[in-house]
């Protein structure tokens, strides 16, 4: 999985069917820190936090949109107005989504350590590499 | 009758003991009552030939028979979509009696009874055709609105001892139907499919005039996810309900039991259906507004609470410190959208309203296969509920009552609206009082609620012509959208899309940010720019002069109003018609509202074509017309300084000697006249460009001609600048006059000297050389023009802007951000020479900068260096110095034999160790090594 931020908005590639339970199932085995130690659970709520109101754009495209733009790529030029050199970033397989993540309907502090932290998203990354949901 | 009808016969041991009628509903099949079938032997008569048939499936007293051949004909009319009460026609045709003689029964009225297992339905009141003995119809198709709506199946005695007949409706056997045979309502299949037809053509329409263009539709804002909350609002509540129910409340709530004010909206966890839609959107949008006020009340309380800081801090960061309440209230907007019926999308004159309509009925409403009717208001010249009834009704084929029962059945069934989409409102010219006319046309629109109407005006003048649509008895169900909002995604956009599409390139480089803003921050200017630049490539785009766009739009214009006519000089009505209006605002010293009724027929044909093109707008207005006031339909130019344009073009071609051209100049100027500024603006440019021979000296004359210059010199293009212009620029500065800096800044962006050919950067340069005589001025000039500017980070100082013209500071910094290949590089060389003048202003991010730009593009660096290396001023040379021996201290550049060489002929280097050894001969009495 990885993360990335395009002018103060945060996107995530992840496989299909992606859940939140599995995720964080996941994320504790790899964040390599002593359980419920001050910076797991730290850790833990900052991954949280950006991942707890994710939207599935290729879900909701296809719930809602699938009709008006011909394929999903269309659907986040136009929708999400993601330029064509950003949407290749991703890199997107035919068994992958993208995650809008939406840090802050959960609080701006985790947003602020994100955005006023040059390697904050590097870091979360860095987590994330191995993490294969 | 028709050819799929036929025969039937049942026979039991050769002798005919039933006779009916049969449909071909397939290549072999026959469709027929069941008991029509009851001997041991079957035929159908096909041609006058007898073919045997064997049943071969039935279901509620109906049969499908099996031909052993192909028979050739085939129904494909079956239909349980149509309307079936007392008041809708039938026909019955079928064959009568034992010789099966062809026989028609009309009647009107269907009589639904659903007891039987066998018929559903009786037909009532039989107005021709009635028989005593209807044997042999049984099978026969029962028709209505064209379509096949069941089969006759019995003929019973009613309670008055009357013989009447019943049906079995298609419902009861279609799953005996083969897929071809079933047709939705014949009323709604046609008229989707023309309405359908109708929107594309009016859609290729807009196409055709440039006035949609697909490629540079950009989804700004939330506009069009908030007119999808309109179209459907079915599944867009439903979107919301489920974003809703993801969101956790379960902290908040924690804080808010307390009050008993807890956030639930489980209550709400319902599947969303054309049912339920209305009250699931009404009862989403009182529950949010709670959740929202509660919050809220949450945060007041905290500040009454007279917690300690820890505390407060502590409750606010957990429980408040986020976006939700914030994107509540945006649900809330696009809930809104959802139960309303009329729709008013306003936008200023040219900037989009169009193709968003367009788009949106292209992509949304026609793939989605709406029922949707697309005007463009400048075509009604009557109500447009004539305009729709008559669409609707298909020019009176279909009465309106029926249409009515249909569309309110299918609104019923799917929420989906009849969609009504009327473009420009503002561009009606035939209607007068055009908004009073909408209004009742919504008003009349309340009857049906299948209809939903969008609308499209400007935003000018929207409370003058249209105010009233906002007065109707309909306002629950009005909602006005103002499109407004330009982001920068949407300009960066629309500025490449529109260049892309009128297939203009710009020079690598050569756009500037002032260029693009203006372009972008008005779309109307941006389509008359790449219109007069169609096709052209590697154009510079540093500078939009108005003035040539204006002109060259008018020719253009006057070309193509007549393109397929013949005429003599194409360009004479237009422009001549441009002088009647200018003409009339000028003797009325009134520059808007000229009525329409001053123009010929021809010269409205050509109005309205200005109208289409945005060039124009049409207005209502009070005139004076002899003693009485009357209401009058009027035009205005949409760009002021178009019109100002125009003014100045009509002045100076009709104002044939000097002292009438000054006398109006004068009066202008004293009665300060609205047209004044565009005016003297575009006198000005025209002196001093196309009209430079005959109006140069007249306008020189003028005693405030020093003002005009400075004012309006820096928007005429480089080519029409001359050396008396140098001279000039050059003493302001030499002499520190009022446009120094002004002129400083303007030849600072002129760094490209391949596009700006006489003042440019050079002069600069040319500037500083003189100044750099005395170094003392030279150094107050540095300071003044580039002085470095620190900024205050801690906001200590109140007053924290540059006092620089381009502080040096961030001349570096943008060099050093912007620096990239060598074709970028080479158009800012000039640039990089700048910055061996300032050197000392910040010499070690100047050093760092020349690194970065010799490592990138040697070449570029070496030349420059060398063409500075032999300046006349020591300073620069020493400068060229510092940069050389920065440049040697790297791997690269040690290997460099042209920096050595350029080191080696340095004339100020070496004239320093001269000089030096001179001293050290002269303390020590030694010749020094």
């Amino acid at each position: 999985m990885k993360i990335f931020a395009f002018e103060e908005v945060y996107y995530c590639v992840a496989r299909k069917k992606f859940s939140l339970v599995n995720f964080e199932r996941e994320l504790c085995q790899h964040l390599n820190m002593r359980k419920n130690s001050f910076a797991y659970c730290y850790s833990l709520k900052i991954f949280r936090d950006f991942f707890q109101y994710f939207k599935d754009l290729r879900q909701e495209y296809q719930d809602y949109y699938a009709q008006e733009y011909g394929d999903f790529e269309a659907y986040l030029y136009q929708k999400e107005l993601l330029e064509k050199d950003k949407i290749a970033l991703f890199e997107l397989k035919y068994n992958q989504t993208i995650l809008k993540l939406r840090p802050s309907f959960s609080s701006y502090n985790v947003e602020n350590i994100i955005r006023y932290d040059e390697e904050g998203i590097k870091i979360l990354n860095q987590v994330l590499e191995d993490i294969n949901l | 009758m028709e050819n799929y009808i036929v025969k039937v016969k049942s026979y039991y041991n050769d002798e005919v003991i039933q006779y009916g009628t049969g449909i071909i509903i397939a290549d072999t099949w026959v469709l027929t009552a069941e008991h029509v079938v009851c001997g041991n032997r079957h035929t159908v008569e096909i041609s006058g030939c007898e073919i045997s048939i064997k049943e071969y499936n039935s279901m509620n007293g109906v049969a499908v028979l099996e031909a052993e051949k192909k028979i050739p004909w085939k129904v494909q009319a079956f239909s349980d979509d149509e309307i079936l009460d007392e008041s809708s026609n039938w026909l019955i045709q079928g064959y009568i009696g034992t010789q099966q003689k062809t026989h028609e029964i009309t009647g009107t009225g269907f009589h639904i009874v659903e007891t039987s297992n066998v018929w559903d339905c009786s037909l009532i009141n039989i107005v021709t055709g009635s028989a005593e003995d209807y044997v042999g119809l049984s099978g026969s198709p029962v028709f209505c609105d064209g379509r096949i709506v069941g089969i006759l199946q019995m003929q019973a005695f009613n309670r008055m001892g009357l013989l009447g007949i019943r049906m079995t409706t298609v419902k009861m056997f279609e799953p005996l139907l083969p897929e071809k045979a079933k047709f939705g309502n014949e009323y709604l299949t046609q008229m989707y499919e023309k309405s359908k037809k109708y929107t594309e053509m009016q859609l290729n329409k807009n196409l055709k005039s440039k006035k949609y263009i697909p490629s540079i539709f950009v989804e700004e804002g939330d506009y069009k996810e908030k007119a999808r909350y309109f179209a459907e609002p079915v599944l867009f509540v439903q979107k919301t309900l489920k974003e809703i129910m993801q969101l956790d409340f379960q902290k908040i709530n924690a804080v808010l039991k307390e009050e008993a004010k807890e956030i639930d909206f489980n209550g709400l966890n319902v599947s969303v259906t054309v049912d339920n839609v209305e009250d699931v959107a009404l009862e989403l949008t009182e529950k949010i507004k709670m959740a929202v006020d509660n919050i809220r009340l949450l945060e007041k309380r905290l500040y009454k609470r007279k917690l300690a800081w820890s505390e407060y801090y502590s409750i606010w960061q957990n429980l408040l410190n986020s976006s939700i309440t914030f994107v509540m209230g945006e649900w809330l907007e696009n809930l809104e959208y959802a139960t309303k019926k009329y729709l008013l999308l306003t936008k200023d004159a040219g900037q989009g309203k169009t193709n968003f309509l367009c788009d949106f009925t292209t992509n949304f409403l026609i793939r989605k296969g709406y029922l949707v009717l697309y005007y463009n208001a400048y075509d009604f010249n009557q109500s447009p509920m004539s305009y729709i009834h008559k669409q609707l009704t298909m020019n009176e084929q279909y009465s309106m009552e029926y249409v009515h029962k249909i569309l309110l059945r299918e609104w019923e069934r799917t929420k989906r609206p009849v969609m009504i989409i009327i473009d420009g409102l503002n561009e009606n010219t035939l209607i007068k009082n055009f908004g009073h006319c909408m209004r009742d046309f919504l008003e009349e629109c309340e009857q049906y609620p299948y209809i939903k109407v969008i609308m499209s005006t400007r935003n000018e003048l929207f409370q003058e012509r249209f105010g009233v649509i906002e007065e109707g008895g309909y306002q629950a169900h009005y909602k006005k959208m103002d499109m407004r909002l330009i982001g920068d995604d949407f300009k960066n956009r629309i500025f490449w899309g529109y260049m892309q599409y009128f297939d203009i390139s710009i020079r690598p480089n050569a756009l500037s940010q002032s260029a693009y803003d203006m372009l972008t921050d008005d779309v109307l200017l941006l389509r008359f720019f790449c219109e007069v630049n169609e096709h052209q490539q590697q154009i510079y785009l540093y500078d939009v002069y108005k003035y040539e766009v204006f002109q060259q739009y008018i020719e253009k214009k006057a070309k193509e109003y007549h393109e397929n006519e013949v005429i003599l000089n194409q360009n004479n009505i237009l422009f001549m018609l441009l002088d009647k209006i200018v003409g009339y605002m000028i003797e009325k010293k009134e520059f808007f509202h000229v009525p329409v009724s001053v123009f010929s027929q021809e010269e409205e044909r050509m109005l309205i074509k200005m109208l289409e093109n945005e060039v124009i707008f049409k207005d209502e207005q009070v005139i004076k017309s002899g003693i009485l006031e009357k209401s009058s339909m009027t035009i205005s130019f949409t760009f002021d300084e178009f019109r100002d344009f125009c003014i100045t073009n009509y002045v100076l071609e009709h104002f044939s000697k000097e002292d009438v051209f000054m006398q109006f100049w004068k009066g202008m100027r004293e009665d300060n006249l609205t047209i004044r500024e565009g005016v003297q603006k575009y006198v000005f440019y025209l002196s001093r460009t196309k009209y430079q021979k005959d109006l140069g000296p007249i306008i020189e004359k003028v005693s405030e001609y020093d003002e005009l210059y400075w004012l309006y010199i820096w928007g005429v293009q480089d080519d029409y600048l001359s050396y008396e212009d140098v001279v000039k620029w050059k003493e302001q500065v030499l002499q520190h006059g009022s446009y120094g800096r002004r002129v400083i800044n303007y030849l600072l962006m002129r760094y490209d000297c391949d596009c700006f050919h006489n003042l440019n950067i050079k002069i600069l340069f040319e500037l500083m050389d003189e100044i750099i005589v005395d170094m003392g001025e030279y150094h107050c000039f540095m300071q003044e023009m580039f002085g470095v500017h620190i900024k205050d980070d801690y906001k200590l100082l109140y007053h924290d802007s540059p006092k620089a013209v381009y502080p040096y500071n961030y001349l570096v910094r943008d060099l050093l951000d912007c620096m990239g290949d060598e074709e970028w590089n080479l158009v800012h060389r000039e640039l990089f020479r700048l910055t061996i003048y300032l050197f000392e202003l910040c010499h070690l991010d100047t050093l760092q900068l020349w690194e970065n730009l010799y490592q990138n593009t040697p070449d570029i660096a070496v030349v420059l260096l060398q063409e500075m290396n032999t300046h006349d001023s020591s300073l620069i040379q020493g400068n060229v110095i510092d940069i050389l021996e920065g440049l040697l201290g790297l791997e690269l550049g040690d290997q460099d034999e042209r920096l050595h060489n350029l080191y080696e002929n340095n004339r100020y280097k070496n004239s320093t160790l001269q000089n030096l050894s001179t001293v050290f001969e002269f303390v020590l009495g030694d010749k020094i090594e």
